[in-house]
């Protein structure tokens, strides 16, 4: 009897705290988003005043252009750094698992971009892009080449921003997929060369099947990541030039924040978090076909 | 015996040095004087580094800040993430109750800070701790959280139930044997998870910005950011502060390499 | 039908205050926006007066200057001011928390040019008159073209609005330019783009300069960059984004007048670095600092930056002069920084944040100031320093031509289209008309969307 007692006690007021801390910080900001995405908040002199109007931010969101494109934006950034980081981050994790001599030191320098502050990201890339003081035109003149505006164009602060998101983040992947390599049997792979596979052979028909659940985890972190990305390009392009590096998060600091919209802005939060379970839903749904593949 | 594959070793070398030479380039510009900067030349100088702490600066402030955050939040997340990551795993918790609970910690990991952020200060304002410390580590203990807990629950998963059963047997209370015999089983995993939240923590920016007064109440991501001002050029200051909040952490995960690949990969590889 | 936000919160935190929070809920029952203001250094002394304020305020060249001048004021009065800084948007965004759950955490609000529409038509700062009955604004305080005043009927700033804040940084266009290589040209300031531009071309074929001319092209997402700067070349040949607030809500930007402005601007880019469309303000100030430009307008607070050696290869090279001007005459944009009190602060906390605006910008504070080389806002102690600040002397010669920004109460959705826009002619993406055209129509929709207009 009091064994059993004992357990509820401890069962219970072990999990109390986390239930408290995602309760109250978690999910009842949420449940306040929740509210305001159906209402019309209006902050003035005074306060902050919420009436009720149903659906209408939501039509709003259906018929709002720049959310469109911010969606396409993100979209767009969200499938590029997903798909390049998980390219780049497979073939280094193979080359580090191939390496002798350079092995130690890789898995060490090639972590440091994931280790850094977002804010301080965005610092390192404009010493690099800035079109007058950056490094990279002071390059390109020294070569002889047509300085480039880099930040300054649509196509290219898209392609930037890009570029610096896979360099912030493909370590992580990376680390995913190394770990997931150091995991496979070695027997395998003997086996796989006895059979006389050489070695290109065995990493495309033994090895990076087995590392497809990984890769997939890697994915849905890697979604997730660029939908919430925000700090770099905060600082990096606020956005622009124009609209065209708005990506979502930066929309929705602008509607809340700029236009001080909380309603609509609690909208398009909901709207923009329903979109990202769906895909998350996807992807898992898609895992076991891989797992089962493999 | 590996041999060594020359063309592996060379990709490797230039992945390596794409990736570190940014990081080499701002702490180079950090040591160039900024009429040099905007001229694109080069003149050895500590100005940079002087101009940051001049005055009444607010930088060693928010240096301390950000380090009281880093810890507080670690010790925080690790003790709550470690007692609902056993609690999951080995208490007998019905499927429904921990799917709820991982369902919740998932929907925490997906929503877009950002849109929280309205919510969130109301509730710290509420708490009276807004504009404080507390506050900041609170939010910082719930976006480290899930995924602490997750990842701790899959260590937990791992470690077979005859040794809770057997501490039991032996009359130990259940309190006990997570203490004393579960905990120090899991350290490489608390080890991991730890520095990566470490890390996490410092690195924090959005919470800092909106959820302080400012000045030197607020974290030291904060003030890199207020060196970005549209009616003047601080490139120099810019790489001194960013040099100095990114050498220590590449020091940390040189030092500590083995464990923040563990934490930054452990549960997901595994489920 | 209007729920209050606290009630509502109550109701929420009920539901979770069975979770073993209750102990720590139970303080929050009765609270009138108290808590937050835990961490406040604001006090009372003895007497019942406040002792301590806390003022927002931003990271910008001239805070040091804010510093020393509160300095002051502090030994004056004994009141002890926490000067709290962020980033530039982040000010926006802390104010607006701040006003929207009445945490009281700043007694003084600093709001720039571009907020002020939206700062003024919410009612977020208390109209000075209602904290002293007896505000009376001091004359000797530079208008800006009505920068303090709002006028509730007009939904716009105007001399006859009601005070609402005090200007506490004149920030405004001035034309910066090459004193040395004027001289040695021969040449004199220009008063019109037309000169601007053939000094420009002329410095460039002699060598002596890099770029004639330098000014934004950037467009900034949220914020006013090329549209500010432009909007000195488009007042100055008479177009307006918004013919008369209050009165003629519609746009005159898609005009002949408009059109001709874009153009000369477009020449003006010409003489400047390449990629026009990535210059933004660092850059322009990057190119006066190292030497490249001959000339270009920008607001007066960055010019100590040009006076730095550590900063600078040009110190003690740079002169200062009114903005040139088109067929209206010069119109240097005001990019000037207000502040006031927040609504919902006590009383007393309200007069002792006016007392401190009020001592800020009093004749014996700006001259202290001024001679530390501040951006004020006093039009007689800029007319008293005489020449021996030559930006402060170009800022007082420039002060009757001021044209207000865009202080619109939807200047945010008129900012999102100007700067989208602006940008795409100055890169060559759109021809001027189109561009204007899709600019014009924004405002037409913004205006109308606020229920403004006919």
């Amino acid at each position: 009897m009091s064994a059993i007692r004992r357990l509820g006690g401890f069962r219970f007021w072990s999990l109390i705290p986390f239930v408290v801390v995602a309760a109250v910080f978690g999910i009842y900001p949420f449940l306040r988003v929740v509210q305001m995405a159906f209402g019309h908040v209006s902050v003035r002199g005074g306060g902050m005043t919420f009436e009720w109007r149903g659906l209408e931010n939501f039509h709003r969101a259906l018929e709002d252009d720049l959310f469109h494109h911010s969606l396409a934006i993100s979209g767009i950034f969200v499938v590029a750094t997903t798909v390049i980081s998980l390219v780049l981050g497979t073939a280094l994790a193979i080359l580090t698992d191939r390496a002798t001599k350079m092995q130690n030191v890789a898995r060490n320098v090639l972590v440091w971009p994931a280790i850094i502050a977002p804010v301080v990201v965005s610092v390192v890339w404009v010493l690099i892009l800035n079109p007058q003081i950056g490094v990279l035109n002071q390059a390109l003149s020294t070569l002889g080449l047509p300085e480039q505006g880099w930040l300054g164009d649509g196509v290219g602060a898209m392609a930037a921003i890009i570029a610096v998101d896979v360099w912030h983040w493909t370590p992580i992947v990376y680390l995913l997929i190394y770990s997931a390599l150091k995991g496979i049997d070695s027997e395998v792979l003997e086996a796989a060369s006895v059979d006389g596979a050489n070695r290109s052979q065995t990493t495309r028909h033994v090895v990076i099947p087995m590392l497809l659940p990984a890769i997939a985890a890697a994915a849905v972190l890697r979604v997730v990541m660029g939908v919430k990305a925000f700090d770099e390009m905060y600082l990096l392009t606020r956005g622009g030039p124009g609209d065209s590096t708005t990506i979502i998060s930066l929309l929705i600091r602008g509607i809340v924040f700029d236009e001080v919209d909380l309603g609509y802005g609690s909208a398009v939060s909901l709207v923009t978090i329903g979109i990202v379970l769906v895909m998350a839903v996807l992807i898992f749904a898609v895992r076991p076909i891989l797992r089962r593949r493999a | 015996m590996k041999r060594t594959s020359w063309s592996s070793e060379t990709l490797l070398v230039i992945s390596m040095i794409i990736i570190a030479v940014p990081v080499i380039w701002l702490v180079i510009t950090s040591f160039n004087a900024p009429r040099e900067i905007i001229s694109r030349g080069f003149e050895f100088s500590m100005s940079n580094y002087v101009r940051l702490f001049e005055g009444d600066s607010a930088i060693g402030a928010q240096i301390g800040n950000s380090l009281i955050i880093a810890v507080s939040t670690t010790v925080f997340t690790m003790a709550i993430a470690a007692l609902a990551g056993y609690s999951l795993s080995s208490l007998g918790w019905s499927r429904t109750t921990t799917g709820i609970l991982l369902g919740i910690s998932a929907l925490i990991q997906l929503i877009p800070p950002m849109t929280l952020v309205p919510g969130l200060y109301v509730v710290l304002q509420q708490f009276g701790i807004l504009n404080s410390l507390p506050g900041l580590i609170i939010l910082n203990v719930l976006f480290n959280l899930p995924f602490a807990t997750l990842m701790l629950k899959v260590y937990f998963d791992a470690l077979p139930d005859s040794i809770r059963e057997a501490g039991l047997v032996d009359g130990a209370s259940e309190q006990r044997v997570f203490w004393s015999l579960v905990l120090p089983l899991v350290k490489p995993g608390l080890a991991a998870v730890g520095i990566y939240v470490l890390i996490m923590a410092w690195n924090e920016f959005l919470m800092g910005l909106t959820m302080t007064t400012g000045g030197d109440q607020a974290p030291i991501t904060v003030g890199i950011a207020s060196l970005v001002q549209p009616q003047a050029i601080t490139y120099g200051p810019m790489a001194a502060l960013g040099s100095l909040t990114v050498v220590p952490i590449i020091i940390l995960a040189i030092i500590a390499n083995k464990q923040i690949v563990a934490g930054l990969t452990g549960g997901a590889v595994k489920g | 039908m209007g729920i209050q936000r606290r009630s509502l919160f109550k109701a929420g935190a009920l539901g979770f205050g069975g979770l073993a929070t209750g102990a720590v809920l139970s303080g929050c029952g009765n609270n009138e926006g108290s808590l937050g203001d835990d961490s406040q250094p604001t006090a009372t002394g003895a007497n019942g007066a406040v002792t301590a304020i806390t003022v927002a305020t931003a990271t910008t060249p001239w805070l040091d200057g804010y510093k020393a001048i509160i300095a002051e004021y502090e030994k004056a009065t004994g009141v002890k001011v926490t000067l709290r800084d962020f980033p530039f948007d982040g000010l926006q965004t802390q104010q607006v928390n701040a006003i929207q759950q009445q945490s009281n955490a700043f007694d003084v609000f600093q709001v720039n040019e571009g907020w002020v529409g939206q700062f003024y038509s919410q009612g977020w700062l208390r109209p000075l008159k209602e904290i002293d009955p007896d505000f009376a604004w001091d004359d000797g305080i530079a208008d800006f073209d009505g920068l303090s005043r709002w006028d509730e009927e007009r939904q716009s700033t105007s001399p006859d609005g009601e005070v609402v804040a005090l200007p506490l940084n004149g920030n405004i266009h001035v034309l910066a330019y090459r004193k040395d290589i004027y001289d040695e040209l021969g040449l004199t300031p220009p008063t019109t783009w037309d000169e601007a531009i053939t000094n420009g071309k002329a410095a460039m074929e002699a060598g002596l300069s890099k770029y004639g001319y330098v000014t934004r092209g950037q467009g900034a997402p949220g914020g006013n960059s090329v549209t500010f700067d432009f909007s000195c070349v488009l007042h100055s040949y008479g177009a307006e984004w918004i013919n008369d607030p209050g009165t003629d809500w519609t746009s005159s930007i898609a005009t002949p007048e408009g059109e001709a402005a874009m153009a000369k601007y477009l020449e003006l880019l010409e003489i400047g670095p390449a990629n026009p469309q990535t210059i933004d303000q660092a850059a322009v100030i990057a190119a006066i600092q190292s030497g490249d430009a001959l000339q270009g307008h920008m607001v007066v607070a960055v010019a100590p930056q040009f006076e730095d050696p550590d900063k600078s290869n040009v110190v003690g090279k740079i002169g200062y002069a009114e903005v040139p001007g088109g067929p209206k005459g010069p119109r240097p944009i005001s990019g000037a920084w207000t502040f006031g009190v927040p609504t919902g602060l006590p009383d007393d906390r309200s007069k002792a944040a006016l007392h401190f605006m009020q001592w800020i910008t009093s004749k014996e504070a700006q001259t202290s100031w001024a001679q530390k080389g501040g951006v004020i806002t006093r039009a007689d102690v800029l007319d008293a320093i005489g020449d021996d600040q030559p930006q402060l002397a170009a800022m007082r010669d420039s002060l009757p031509d001021v044209h207000q920004g865009i202080r619109y109460p939807f200047g945010q959705a008129v900012l999102q289209s100007t700067e989208v826009n602006l940008n795409k002619i100055v890169a060559g993406q759109s021809g001027i008309t189109d561009g204007l055209k899709a600019i014009s129509d924004d405002i037409d929709a913004a205006v109308s969307k606020a229920g403004l207009g006919k």
